[in-house]
């Protein structure tokens, strides 16, 4: 069945958020990233004078001292986003909490009440708008890679549709490097072989892009043709290909102890996932976040499919310190199992490598048997312990912003 | 989630029915039907409500909820005004969560309103004021917290004390929120 997928971006995000709660910064050129020193988003006023991302501060003080920088206030960011989200949810519950300032959202089944998909877009963007006190430019397409070309096409305050029999003229005027998901690296290749916009692309036959390239950009030619591949993925799909965990913890922190930590539990709450449908991973991705939303990422393939926390903390520790920094603050991590398969059909390996996975197996079948009995984290491993001392104590809390004064 | 079935359980409580999906759209500030019957799913599987085989709901366990989440922030309240035993803060003052802001009241405009300087707002931003409202106005580029009303059709502000003279707008007169609850502690 084919799809309809929604796309929201946040305009100039945190600068947006900043002006939503100071209203004397509306009409002016705001940008943010005081405390790093380097401009992390400006206002459109800022945008105009020429200020980019990245500048740095001492140069737009010197060159732009009429441009307003403010620290970057990274709590009500993250509060923004949080009433970004459940604003889209109030219309479907298939929202993918994309990063800080975007999202997706699965709107096939939701636009029959509304008649059609522009009708819907401004629904939800006007709701947007009016309750945060800030724009969005918001795309609909049949996949998410469209529904991002979308919600780029019109930038701010933009609401873009494009429909089936209109892709190609959309495909047409996009540069193939400005397609989500493809890099620099592919962009050359591409460009190398003659392609140089979107369309050119999806001219190619299956079969060529399959022999060319990697799978990957073979889904994102499929996406770009109009079948939607990549799901949108909510935590609430049953059908998984693969199981996240991943939560933001406050305070942020720098401590390697605290992150390894939360990832263990992490790993832990994906694998309880796994094991209660009866899967194994054979590859893991993990993740740390930093305070300023960058992620630092890693790949883990297995020999042997596993869904025991040990053995995949296990792995986690030989390469962690490949993407941990010290004197960087953190603010989250997060786990992936992925290429799940049956955990009947696992092989043992000739060393008699899957022997010890098959006595972890038997140890969490009685965990997750005590868990069922006495709630969830009765048993737990040692090193998730720091993290979830902190986890009982902090409990969702809804927080307001503050507009400042009134008279 | 536990919001959701308070609301469905207090309009059991004063209709002696269920909620129809339109009514339960309007119940949970939800958008579409889709939105609501994914949740009314959740909730059968949960086991809190129930449906029949001509597809209608009953509730089955909506009572089991207090005990489950509501107690940690509990308040104590009048029994008559809530039909609840316990309630939260949040959800008290609250009605839309991603619409709600706070302001700081300066100045004594509105002291016959009862909200005096230093008094803490939160305010509903986007949404529509009736007359009547108190609501946070912008005039000239500056935010202010008066009465809104409306004579002959036409709003202007007024504020909550006869030393102040009403303002009435040149151009169109910009809401910015509608105050929803006064907060002052002692």
């Amino acid at each position: 069945m084919s799809k309809t997928i929604l796309h929201i971006d946040g305009d100039s995000f945190f600068a947006s958020c900043e002006i939503s709660l100071n209203h004397k910064l509306k009409g002016k050129p705001v940008v943010t990233g005081q405390e790093r020193g380097i401009a992390t988003a400006m206002s459109p006023e800022a945008k105009a004078l020429g200020v980019s991302r990245g500048m740095p501060v001492f140069r737009i003080r010197k060159e732009l001292p009429q441009v307003i920088i403010t620290h970057s206030n990274y709590t009500s960011y993250g509060i923004f986003a949080q009433r970004m989200y459940d604003i889209v949810r109030r219309y479907t519950p298939l929202v993918e909490e994309y990063s800080i300032d975007e999202c997706f959202a699965d709107i096939t089944l939701a636009i029959g009440e509304f008649g059609a998909p522009e009708a819907l877009g401004k629904a939800i963007k006007e709701a947007l708008n009016r309750e945060l006190g800030m724009t969005f430019s918001v795309g609909i397409g049949p996949s998410k890679v469209l529904a991002k070309v979308a919600s780029k096409w019109q930038k701010p305050n933009g609401l873009t549709v494009i429909k089936q029999e209109d892709v190609r003229t959309f495909l047409k005027d996009v540069q193939i490097g400005k397609i989500w998901g493809i890099g620099p690296q592919t962009t050359l290749a591409m460009q190398s072989r003659g392609i140089q916009t979107g369309l050119d692309f999806i001219e190619h036959s299956k079969d060529w892009v399959a022999a060319n390239f990697a799978r990957p950009i073979v889904e994102i030619w499929h996406e770009l043709q109009g079948m939607s591949v990549h799901r949108v993925n909510s935590d609430s799909e049953e059908d998984q290909s693969s199981i996240q965990c991943t939560r933001t913890f406050t305070p942020p922190t720098q401590s390697k102890i605290e992150l390894l930590s939360e990832l263990s539990k992490n790993v832990e709450g994906a694998c309880v996932k796994a094991r209660r449908q009866k899967l194994c991973a054979r590859r893991i991705h993990y993740f740390l976040k930093t305070q300023e939303f960058r992620y630092k990422r890693k790949e883990i393939m297995l020999v042997n499919p596993v869904s025991s926390p040990a053995d995949i903390m296990h792995e986690i520790n030989k390469s962690f310190d490949e993407i941990f920094r010290s004197n960087t603050t953190y603010r989250a991590t997060g786990v992936t199992l992925a290429g799940l398969v049956d955990d009947t059909h696992i092989q043992t390996d000739l060393f008699g490598g899957s022997r010890k996975v098959q006595d972890w197996a038997r140890v969490f079948e009685a965990l997750d048997k005590v868990d069922k009995r006495f709630g969830s984290h009765t048993l737990m491993l040692g090193s998730s312990l720091r993290s979830l001392r902190k986890y009982k104590k902090i409990k969702k809390v809804f927080r307001i912003p503050s507009m400042g004064e009134v008279n | 989630m536990e919001k959701r079935i308070l609301k469905l359980k207090e309009f059991y409580r004063s209709n002696r029915r269920m909620p129809t999906y339109t009514e339960m759209m309007k119940l949970w500030g939800y958008k579409t039907k889709s939105a609501v019957a994914y949740a009314v799913q959740k909730f059968i599987e949960e086991g809190f409500i129930s449906k029949d085989r001509s597809g209608k709901l009953a509730p089955k366990n909506l009572n089991d909820l207090k005990i489950l989440g509501l107690i940690e922030a509990g308040f104590p309240t009048s029994a008559a005004e809530e039909m609840i035993d316990t309630m939260s803060l949040d959800e008290y003052l609250v009605e839309n969560k991603e619409a709600t802001y706070m302001l700081k009241v300066k100045g004594d405009s509105m002291i016959d309103a009862g909200i005096m300087q230093g008094d803490l707002v939160l305010v509903e931003r986007g949404a529509t004021a009736k007359s009547g409202d108190i609501v946070v106005a912008e005039i000239d580029g500056e935010y202010t917290l008066k009465f809104y009303r409306l004579k002959n059709k036409k709003p202007y502000l007024e504020a909550g004390n006869s030393k102040y003279p009403d303002i009435h707008p040149k151009q169109e007169l910009k809401i910015e929120a509608v105050v929803r609850s006064v907060i002052r502690k002692y």
